[in-house]
């Protein structure tokens, strides 16, 4: 089939016209001061450096940071025993299983984060209905607090850390849970030096899709009540405040850290199985 | 709420326990219990934080008050309104829920075409790159996996610069052409990812064996290689029309406020003027979907049943 060699040409083109070239413009683009996009008649500046020193913007980048790191520890810890029981519960039926796990990923997201978000405040659906059955109930009250916004994002992303723990973990070869069985390791013992270093894979793959997405996102985090995120500014700097530049360099700075996590994924995973 | 769950919880537990007591086996128990519990809880956490938006959804949608914090009265009003506003609604709930229909009506169109465009493009682009030699191809695989990982936010706002600087060419606006392209960009990664594993699979000479027997390239690719990845393109055709069919923040940059979808209609909407119809549409989404991928598993297990059960009978 080498003759289909030739079909991944226009796919590499494609690829350097939409992901490559556009990072350069935005690294050109955060050394000018524009209004919109004038590549060629803008002047060169540093001006655009002052951002990163400024009080808000730093408070915001931590604050991305400190919620996602947060929202995705819990996820990891809820997520890594689901998917070790479902994974060795040894279900028949995968598929159902998968399906199930997706389920919530065909519901809007934004709706989502609205439906859960409209749960934290006192008077929801929830204490109406059990009102209307004669059970007074409060609700939490904690919409736009910190803890609010977490629990969300747990809820929101949960699945993209169940999946690739799962994947990993259903995959692992059965008689290897034997030898070491045979070797006397008790089942602790077996987790540990068998099934923990294998499912990493999954583990590193789940930390990825679960922490990017909480730190830039702006969608959920502002359907939570928090519109101090890093991604809330630069969807402000590239819609309402046209200043590109800053918005640009402030991209340049998330690019880094996903270029660290694409290295990572590229090390860990080199056919890219566990993305899925 | 979370109380009553837990309640629940406790008591399926409890249950759960005395049916364990009963049994003969009471020294192995004390060992046995706690690892259940624990897996119990895990389960559950996982299932409320999961399934709990969802069922707040299906409950707003059978709310017969537009208002989020209280229910009035079992009403299928939002349903009707979805499907014709004027003899359901009143008021400025009509105007509210044409809107809505006219961004359901978008974002099918969007997404049926880009995961059309991108299962089509991504099935070629996978058979190029599994041609590679093996450096090449993980490098590729690197490239393809950028979509991917990348930030949504980033992903939206390189690809706004590209069309932006394009289209200012030709003088032609950000709307359906480039909500279309980069909806086809950030679809294709899914699908080559999940038709490589499978062509990877099949045996390198499966093509070659069909042109010697006489099938045209393009019939080979149509008869030989396709059935053999059929799997891998359903999981890639799902996986993409998925990523679509939710996706807000590439849209909202590309051109989505010419071209609303749903979420944009979310996002920009607050309180009185979006119409809860929307709640509706996104019940019948979800267990739509449910119930399809769920017949269809039937019907392969179905499937799968007819085949064992005949060849039982052709081994006697």
């Amino acid at each position: 089939m080498n003759k289909f060699k030739h079909l991944s040409i226009p796919y590499l083109i494609w690829m350097i016209v939409l992901v490559l070239i556009p990072i350069l413009i935005l690294i050109v683009m955060a050394f000018q001061e524009t209004h919109g996009i004038k590549i060629f008649d803008a002047k060169f500046t540093f001006n655009n450096f002052q951002v990163l020193q400024r009080k808000d913007i730093l408070q915001s980048l931590w604050l991305s940071f400190l919620y996602s790191a947060i929202a995705t520890f819990c996820c990891l810890l809820i997520a890594y025993p689901v998917a070790y029981i479902i994974a060795r519960a040894h279900f028949k039926n995968r598929f159902l299983v998968l399906t199930l796990l997706i389920l919530p990923m065909w519901s809007n997201t934004l709706l989502r984060t609205k439906a859960i978000a409209s749960l934290f405040m006192e008077g929801n659906i929830i204490t109406s209905m059990l009102e209307k059955i004669g059970l007074f109930v409060k609700g939490l009250n904690i919409y736009e607090k910190p803890v609010a916004v977490i629990i969300g994002m747990v809820a929101m992303y949960l699945p993209f850390m169940i999946l690739p723990i799962y994947t990993v973990l259903e995959k692992i070869d059965k008689s290897l849970y034997d030898a070491s069985d045979d070797l006397g390791a008790d089942r602790f013992k077996t987790f540990w030096k068998v099934t923990f270093p294998i499912s990493l894979k999954g583990v590193t793959t789940g930390i990825i899709l679960v922490f990017l997405p909480c730190a830039t996102g702006f969608g959920v985090a502002e359907g939570l009540g928090e519109y101090r995120l890093i991604g809330t500014y630069i969807q402000q700097q590239f819609s309402k405040d046209a200043t590109y530049g800053v918005g640009s360099l402030i991209a340049i700075v998330i690019l880094l850290v996903i270029t660290i996590a694409l290295f990572v994924v590229a090390k860990v995973d080199k056919e890219g199985e566990t993305l899925l | 709420m979370i109380t009553i769950a837990i309640i629940i919880l406790f008591i399926y537990l409890v249950k759960k326990k005395a049916s364990l007591v009963k049994d003969k086996t009471i020294t192995k128990i004390n060992t046995k219990v706690w690892p259940k519990i624990f897996k119990i809880i895990c389960i559950g956490i996982a299932i409320i934080l999961i399934y709990m938006p969802i069922v707040v959804i299906l409950l707003q949608s059978i709310n017969g008050s537009k208002n989020n914090g209280i229910f009035t009265e079992f009403s299928l009003k939002w349903y009707g309104g979805l499907i014709s506003p004027d003899t359901f609604l009143t008021g400025n709930d009509i105007q509210a829920a044409n809107d809505l229909q006219k961004a359901i009506g978008n974002t099918f169109l969007i997404t049926i075409l880009s995961t059309l465009i991108s299962t089509i493009l991504g099935i070629l682009f996978a058979l190029g790159i599994n041609a590679l030699p093996k450096k090449q191809r993980q490098k590729m695989i690197l490239l393809n996996n950028v979509p991917i990982v990348n930030a949504d936010i980033v992903t939206a706002i390189t690809l706004m610069i590209v069309f932006m600087m394009v289209f200012s060419v030709f003088d032609w606006q950000l709307g359906f052409v480039s909500v279309l392209i980069s909806h086809v960009f950030f679809s294709i990664p899914y699908v080559v990812l999940s038709v490589l594993p499978k062509l990877s699979e099949i045996d390198d000479n499966l093509y070659d064996a069909a042109v010697d027997l006489g099938c045209s390239p393009i019939k080979a690719i149509f008869k030989a290689i396709l059935p053999a990845i059929k799997s891998g393109i359903i999981m890639g055709m799902l996986l993409a029309f998925t990523m679509s069919i939710d996706d807000f923040t590439i849209t909202f940059f590309n051109g989505g406020r010419l071209l609303p979808n749903v979420s944009m209609i979310v996002y920009l909407r607050k309180g009185k003027a979006l119409s809860p119809s929307v709640y509706a549409y996104n019940t019948i989404l979800t267990f739509g979907i449910l119930f399809v991928l769920l017949g269809y598993n039937i019907y392969i297990y179905m499937k799968g049943k007819k085949k064992k059960t005949k060849k039982q009978l052709g081994g006697k």
